[in-house]
C-alpha cells in the first residue's frame, strides 16, 4: 500500500533535527512538484494543521500531515529523528515523524493512509525497526517491510 | 394504498459486522484497522459487558469480583462491509496481541435500508 505513495527523498534520517519550521519548509519543497501545489499553500496547510491539536503521539510518533485542495497525488513521507523533534507541548519529542499530504477531494484515501501509518507506528518492535535504521535508505526499506507485514 | 417501502436487497457478498472491544486499550487498533480495510462507515456503541453488570449492580455476586474480569465490552462496533473487507479486517485483527483483539462476528444480510445518506 506504501510503496504508491511513498516520496523516497521524503524518507530520511536526520540527525542533528532540523529546527521545525526549516523541516517543515523542506518537506514542503520536496513535495510542491509531485502535488503541483506551492510551497507557500503546503506551508500553509501544515502549519493550520498544527494549529488545530497535537500532531504527535506519547509514544514519539507525529503524523505531520495536510489534505489540499488541487492536490494531484497523494505523498508519504517518514524521518527518523533520534534527538527528537518537538510539534507539539502535550506529548514528548517526536522522534518518527510521518508526513502526508493529499487531496480534499479523497479524504478516505487519507484516512486510510493515516490508519495504516498508525497501525505500523503502534508497534513498539516496529517504532524500534524504525529508528534503527542508519540511513534513508534503509529506513524506506524497514517501512515497506512493515508495511507488507501490516498489509 | 402506500407504495412499497425503500428496502433494498444487499450486494451478495455483504455482511453484518459486530465487533466488540473489549477494553479502551483495544479500541484504538480496532478503529484503525477498520480504517485500514477501507470500511468507511459504522456505529459505535457505548457497552458494558455481563461481567461489569454482575460486578457493579448485581448484589448477590458480591464477593466474586476477584474472579470477574475486570472490564468488558467496552464498546460495540455495528457495520455493514463487504466479504473482502471483512477479510482484510480479520486479517490485522489477528496480528494484534490476543488480549487486545476484539470479539468478532459475521452475520449474512437479508435485507437494508437507509445506507449510503
Amino acid at each position: 500500500m506504501l510503496n504508491e505513495f511513498l516520496n523516497p527523498k521524503l524518507v530520511q534520517r536526520l540527525d542533528p533535527s532540523p529546527e521545525i519550521n526549516a523541516f517543515i519548509r523542506s518537506v514542503c519543497q520536496e513535495v510542491s512538484a509531485d502535488v503541483g501545489l506551492a510551497e507557500t499553500t503546503l506551508e500553509q496547510a501544515f502549519l493550520a494543521r498544527m494549529r488545530s491539536g497535537a500532531v504527535s503521539t506519547p509514544e514519539g510518533v507525529a503524523f505531520l500531515h495536510a489534505v489540499v485542495v488541487g492536490a494531484k497525488q497523494t505523498v508519504v513521507g517518514c524521518c527518523v529523528m533520534p534527538k527528537g523533534l518537538l510539534l507539539d507541548y502535550t506529548n514528548p519529542p517526536a522522534d518518527i515523524i510521518f508526513t502526508l499530504v493529499g487531496n480534499s477531494a479523497t479524504p478516505w484515501q487519507h484516512v486510510r493512509l493515516l490508519a495504516r501509518l498508525s497501525r505500523i507506528a503502534s508497534d513498539a518492535e516496529t517504532r524500534k525497526r524504525l529508528k534503527s535504521a542508519a540511513t534513508g535508505a534503509d529506513l524506506l526499506a524497514a517501512l515497506l517491510e512493515e508495511d507488507k507485514r501490516h498489509g | 394504498m402506500d407504495s412499497a417501502p425503500n428496502i433494498e436487497r444487499p450486494a451478495r457478498d455483504e455482511r453484518l459486522l459486530i465487533l466488540i472491544a473489549r477494553t479502551e486499550e483495544s479500541f484504538d487498533p480496532l478503529v484503525t484497522a477498520l480504517l485500514d480495510a477501507n470500511i468507511q462507515g459504522a456505529t459505535v456503541l457505548e457497552s458494558r459487558g455481563l461481567g461489569t453488570i454482575i460486578r457493579s449492580e448485581m448484589p448477590i455476586f458480591a464477593g466474586l469480583a476477584a474472579l470477574l474480569p475486570q472490564s468488558t465490552g467496552n464498546r460495540v462496533v455495528l457495520s455493514i462491509a463487504t466479504r473482502a473487507q471483512i477479510d482484510e479486517l480479520m486479517r490485522f485483527l489477528s496480528q494484534l496481541p490476543i488480549e487486545r483483539r476484539p470479539i468478532a462476528v459475521t452475520l449474512p444480510l437479508e435485507t437494508v435500508m437507509g445506507l449510503g445518506l
